[in-house]
């Protein structure tokens, strides 16, 4: 018995020690598969597939808002502008005949007056000079602004164009985009879902592997235990005194060494499971198949395509309004420089009315008549001023409207910009997802190999049943012993118990003795609980 | 820098248990398998010694009383590691100088919080 039960202790650690090589590289496994799955989940997808197709979405809508609209409005207030100052500019022409009127007037009366009247004559040919000056400027003016007439509105006609253009191929677009963006937000669901499953099974492996370290300890426990038990009966000078409560240890011994047997080979199958389950956790996180990634990015990037072609559209479009923002722009500026001299030549005009009205008084009564010419100029040139002012005014509104379709069409073509970053986005993904297949061939393939792995150890462990066997003979043999006792001698005295009870070391042992011999704790007292409790009660820190 | 604990242990599983513990965590482990062989290895640096009590050659006790005697390893912590649990053994190994007391079976987080403690 003595010689089977020490074989038995050297095979079983053989068989223990096997298991616990393993350990690392299983735990190294588990982990490397949590790692891999937490590069997929990172990586990927999910949030920035959903955030690139977002802003292609809001590329898009902003194309269908069509800035067309604000566009329309800019262009009508320059057309609106525009008119204004020709109907203002038209009333100079009236104006500009009666100063020629005028001057023809001042000029028969300075001739009437004669010498009187010198000087009367040059105020005269200025008068009719700086008319015609005020007509020429105003025909410049004209001129330039049905110009720009006819180029805003070649503008208008190039931007409802467009839109049509535009209007025809949106649908499509959005609904393609609305597509993806439904496909990206399972996949989203799935992945997050299996992300946590992912992490849940990671800890289950984890914790069953701790598991393991514990149950892997009950070798030594189990060693030791049957130590005593060898020793006992060695030791004992009446075998008949010992052999009913080292049967009972045996059995104690036996019943908690089948139990870490049994633990452990739980632990191996659960390990085994959880790798399995984690690399089809690892798939899920993917949310699609190879093929169903392919055909999904195809139509992501040709919808991209797409709009990046639109935006060409609507690049070419503002490319050539910004051409003819630069010519309105020189078209109000040359406006603006000619409503000056307009009204330089009407400061002009009213200092020859008032230098012929000073001296329309001091010819006397003989001057009135030169005095009401003088007059009449000073309030045609004050009418005057007042258009030209009325001109810059209108042409200030036609500059606030330029400069808004110059700061739109800037910011058309960040859009384009960005349109070409997020394809690029999208290529990047497309890569990163293709990397992500990879990683989950990998980890199929470690958690298979694991598998295999645990399920070998598992088939090497065995149910240890010659342990087992060993221990069971040895029961019978002291069952026998026992029962041949029990019809001679009085049992085992105090000092047996005393001397038993001694060799002891752990708790479960004196447990089985104690019970059986129904004796107190005695001078054995099992160690108080672990002050220390965070640590357990099996723990105690001095 | 990692630091290096000595863990003693006549069983070959416990000491595999053990350093499996040990090196996951990232703690470098030396070996001995008695109280004899392991004062014999504290001629390098050691961070911490875990030792079972019921060795041959020098128990637990023993190597606890060699630790606190020696000069240069005199405050390195023993925490003792043993399937013992009679009340007047561990008084013997806390007067002799021990640490800290785990009784075995052990979980791995119990070992390393004690250790992190420990260490701190």
């Amino acid at each position: 018995m003595d010689r089977n039960l020490a074989e038995v202790i050297r095979t079983s650690e053989r068989d223990f020690l096997k298991v616990g090589a393993g350990l690392g590289a299983v735990l190294e496994t588990v982990e490397e598969i949590a790692r891999q799955a937490h590069a997929i989940t990172g990586s990927a997808s999910g949030e920035r597939m959903a955030g690139a197709a977002d802003a292609l979405r809001e590329v898009l809508v902003y194309a269908r808002e069509m800035r067309s609209a604000e566009v329309s409005a800019e262009l009508d207030t320059i057309l609106s502008g525009t008119d204004s100052i020709r109907r203002r500019l038209e009333g100079l022409q009236g104006i500009v005949r009666r100063f020629r009127v005028l001057g023809v007037l001042m000029q028969i009366e300075s001739a009437r007056l004669q010498a009187a009247g010198e000087g009367f004559g040059s105020l005269a040919g200025e008068v009719k000079s700086l008319g015609g000056e005020i007509g020429e400027q105003s025909e410049n003016i004209l001129a330039v602004s049905g110009r720009m007439r006819t180029r805003v509105t070649r503008t208008l006609q190039q931007v409802f164009a467009a839109e049509e253009s535009r209007m025809a191929r949106l649908p499509a677009l959005i609904g393609g985009i609305d597509s993806g963006l439904q496909s990206l937000r399972e996949q989203r669901e799935k992945s997050s879902n299996a992300s946590e499953e992912l992490a849940a099974r990671y800890r289950n492996a984890s914790r069953r592997v701790s598991d393991l370290v514990a149950s892997l300890q009950y070798q030594d426990i189990t060693r030791q235990q049957l130590e005593h038990v060898r020793e006992a009966l060695a030791q004992a000078a009446d075998i008949d005194s010992v052999v009913e409560l080292e049967r009972a240890q045996l059995r104690s011994t036996a019943a908690g060494f089948q139990s870490s047997v049994r633990q452990i080979r739980e632990s191996l199958s659960s390990i085994a499971q959880d790798a399995s389950t984690m690399a089809q956790e690892a798939q899920d996180l993917l949310g699609m198949t190879r093929k169903g990634e392919e055909s999904f990015f195809a139509e992501m990037e040709a919808g991209i395509s797409e709009v990046l072609l639109l935006l060409a559209d609507c690049s070419a479009a503002d490319e050539s309004r910004s051409a003819g923002l630069a010519e309105l722009d020189e078209a109000v500026a040359q406006m603006n420089g000619l409503a000056h001299t307009i009204q330089a030549v009407t400061i002009r005009m009213q200092r020859i009315a008032l230098n012929a009205a000073i001296r329309a008084i001091q010819i006397g009564t003989r001057g009135d008549a030169l005095a009401t010419v003088a007059g009449a100029i000073q309030h045609l040139a004050g009418d005057t001023g007042e258009i030209a002012d009325d001109v810059s005014r209108g042409l200030a509104g036609v500059v606030g409207a330029v400069r808004e379709m110059a700061a739109r069409s800037r910011a058309a073509s960040e859009r384009f910009t960005g349109a070409e970053a997020l394809k690029q986005s999208v290529q990047a993904l497309h890569s990163a997802q293709q990397a992500n297949f990879s990683r989950v061939e990998q980890v199929t393939g470690m958690a298979d190999r694991l598998a295999r792995d645990l399920e070998q150890a598992c088939l090497g462990f065995g149910e240890q049943r010659a342990f087992a066997a060993v221990l069971e003979n040895c029961v019978r043999t002291l069952d026998h012993v026992a029962g041949e006792r029990r019809t001679g001698s009085n049992g085992p005295g105090r000092e047996d118990l005393e001397a038993l009870r001694s060799r002891y070391t752990m708790q479960a042992e004196r447990e089985v003795h104690n019970a059986l011999t129904g004796s107190e704790a005695g001078d054995a007292a099992p160690a108080a609980a672990a002050e220390d409790s965070e640590f357990g009660v099996n723990v105690e820190m001095f | 820098m990692h630091k290096t604990i000595l863990a003693v242990d006549d069983s070959a599983s416990i000491r595999q248990v053990v350093a499996f513990t040990l090196r996951s965590a990232g703690y470098d482990v030396i070996e001995a398998t008695n109280g004899r062989e392991a004062l014999e290895k504290l001629n390098r640096p050691v961070h911490l010694v875990l030792t079972d009590l019921n060795m041959p050659v020098l128990d637990g006790i023993g190597l606890v009383k060699g630790i606190r005697a020696s000069t240069a390893y005199k405050y390195v912590p023993v925490v003792v590691l043993t399937t013992e649990s009679q009340a007047a053994k561990k008084l013997e190994a806390r007067s002799a100088g021990a640490t800290g007391w785990i009784v075995k079976p052990f979980r791995p987080e119990q070992l390393l919080a004690v250790v992190k403690k420990v260490l701190a």
